[in-house]
């Protein structure tokens, strides 16, 4: 999975993805997540958002009992790791979209 | 093959040229130096800032250096100068000519003989400016009050005025500031007005953004204070089970009172409950929930479908959750069951499941917030509804309504009309 980094950019009608690209992030399940960015302040960022354990919820019950969560601790290293810090990029004010994907 | 003699003459001609190259650049440099040294050395720029230099006439107005003696026109001060230096001469008698020397504020200096009253310029041998001699032995008779003068250093910024007037334009505003002072009320608690950016007289921006802090949690603890509107609490009167004593419960009616009272008044027509759990007693004291988590820790609320009943934490309702509010998402549910009948409209409605499918399949302009609003249409749903209607009641909230409007447009607008829709047909 290559997904490049957009900036966001604030305009009057909300937020924009930004052109250019800062850098690209991808999975894979032999090297793990790969962070590449050119700028060494973003990197650090990045890298850091990457590799940080991550609080997630969990659905217990169903429809047919009761719905209801529970706080779970996600350790760096896992694919849905992976996935959850792409989906929260948006708190550091970038987005990841896969190449050649428009909005 | 060169010839070593010719090697080592180019040599040498190459370290000549860069000799009188390196030469020629400290002599250029020595000169620019010296220009600028004599460039400053004509302009008295103690006090003007050269900016000035790049401005116009008509934007200096009244500024104009000119008017401080500084540029071409300090010729015109100088003569005014030596003008009255020849009238107070001419006034004090010519008796004390021989002697050449005069006071003047303090000053003993020398001073020449006076000109001839005539029209003639002049000379320009006579000194320009008389060198001031400070003496000490011999104190000034005359004028004692203004022997301090000389101690303060000079007001190179007051204009040209005469000599003789100097010590009372000096004595009489020491003490005008005062009063002044004491009649103006602090400036701080002046009402503001910002005329000019350079006034600091209202304070710093520093203090202002205090007061508006403080005016906001004081606005927000007034408006947890203020009663609700009557039909709105009949209708939570009748949704809410628990101690209305507690301290969570207006909290919590606050809260559901952000469905609007037409979405609450369907939940109470579909039997929807809220009940408000004490504090100490967790979800896991109800059956059910304790039948689903068993020893696990589940926290804030939990929506049970069979009972249709929304179970609230007080303690999600003393401090902010961190990254949702669960009264909003588990009540979201009860709303969206009770707009479904007996099953869920999510479930149902194509709008929210076409939101859904292209979130899961990734498409532009579809996002997930997390991997829990995945889970099926009914987690998505109040998870839209509880970023729709939040107003950063939690800390580090994991998706806002300005997310949703960025991120899921689509599903913002659904929320939108339903919310609106439903509260137009109460």
């Amino acid at each position: 999975m290559n997904l490049l980094i957009h900036p966001l950019l604030k305009t009057r009608d909300g937020r924009k993805i930004g052109e250019f690209p800062i850098g690209s992030v991808s999975w894979d399940a032999a090297t793990g997540t790969v962070l590449d960015c050119p700028d060494r302040d973003l990197f650090r960022l990045l890298h850091r958002h990457f590799s940080w354990p991550i609080p997630v919820r969990r659905a217990r019950g169903g429809p047919a009992s009761a719905l209801l969560h529970e706080w779970e601790e996600l350790a760096p290293g896992s694919e849905e790791h992976f996935r959850e810090a792409v989906s929260r990029l948006h708190r550091l004010g970038f987005v990841a979209r896969p190449l050649g994907s428009q909005d | 093959m060169l010839d070593p003699l010719f090697t080592l003459s180019s040599q040498n001609q190459r370290l000549t040229e860069n000799t009188q190259r390196s030469s020629d650049a400290v002599r250029t440099q020595a000169l620019k130096e010296g220009k600028e040294k004599g460039r400053r050395g004509n302009l008295d720029s103690t006090e003007i800032s050269s900016d000035l230099n790049q401005m116009g006439e008509d934007l200096l107005g009244s500024m104009d250096p000119d008017l401080f003696g500084r540029s071409g026109r300090s010729s015109l001060f100088k003569r005014l100068w030596e003008e009255t230096v020849e009238q107070e001469a001419e006034e004090e008698g010519e008796g004390e000519e021989e002697s050449g020397r005069r006071h003047r504020d303090g000053l003993l200096m020398e001073v020449p003989e006076p000109p001839d009253e005539s029209d003639e310029p002049p000379p320009p041998e006579e000194p320009a400016r008389p060198s001031p001699v400070l003496d000490v032995s011999e104190p000034p008779a005359s004028r004692p009050e203004a022997a301090p003068a000389t101690d303060e250093p000079p007001r190179t910024g007051s204009p040209p005025v005469l000599p003789g007037r100097e010590v009372l334009e000096f004595s009489a505003p020491e003490k005008k500031p005062a009063p002044q002072v004491e009649k103006e009320p602090p400036s701080m608690a002046r009402p503001t007005s910002q005329g000019s950016l350079l006034d600091i007289s209202e304070g710093f921006l520093l203090h202002e953004s205090t007061v508006e802090f403080e005016a906001a949690d004081e606005a927000a603890t007034a408006v947890e204070a203020e009663p609700l509107p009557a039909h709105l609490e009949a209708v939570l009167a009748a949704l809410m089970q628990g101690d209305s004593r507690s301290t969570g419960w207006p909290r919590l009616q606050r809260l559901l009172g952000r469905f609007g009272a037409g979405v609450l008044g369907l939940c109470v027509a579909q039997k929807v409950r809220v009940c408000l759990l004490p504090r100490g007693s967790g979800l896991r004291s109800h059956p059910t929930v304790r039948a689903v988590v068993g020893q696990g820790k589940a926290r804030g609320g939990a929506y049970l479908p069979e009972s249709r009943t929304c179970l609230v934490e007080e303690e999600a309702l003393s401090a902010p959750p961190w990254g949702f509010h669960p009264v909003l998402f588990y009540f979201a549910q009860a709303w969206d069951h009770a707009l479904g009948g007996e099953e869920f409209a999510s479930l149902q409605s194509a709008a929210v499941k076409a939101s859904f499918d292209a979130c899961r399949r990734g498409l532009p302009g579809h996002t997930f917030p997390d991997g829990f609003a995945g889970e099926s249409p009914v987690h998505y749903f109040a998870q839209a509804v509880e970023s729709y209607l939040a107003e950063n009641d939690s800390t580090d909230p994991l998706w806002t309504r300005e997310d949703l409007y960025d991120f899921d447009r689509s599903m913002f607008s659904y929320v939108e009309y339903l919310w609106r829709q439903g509260n137009r047909t109460a």
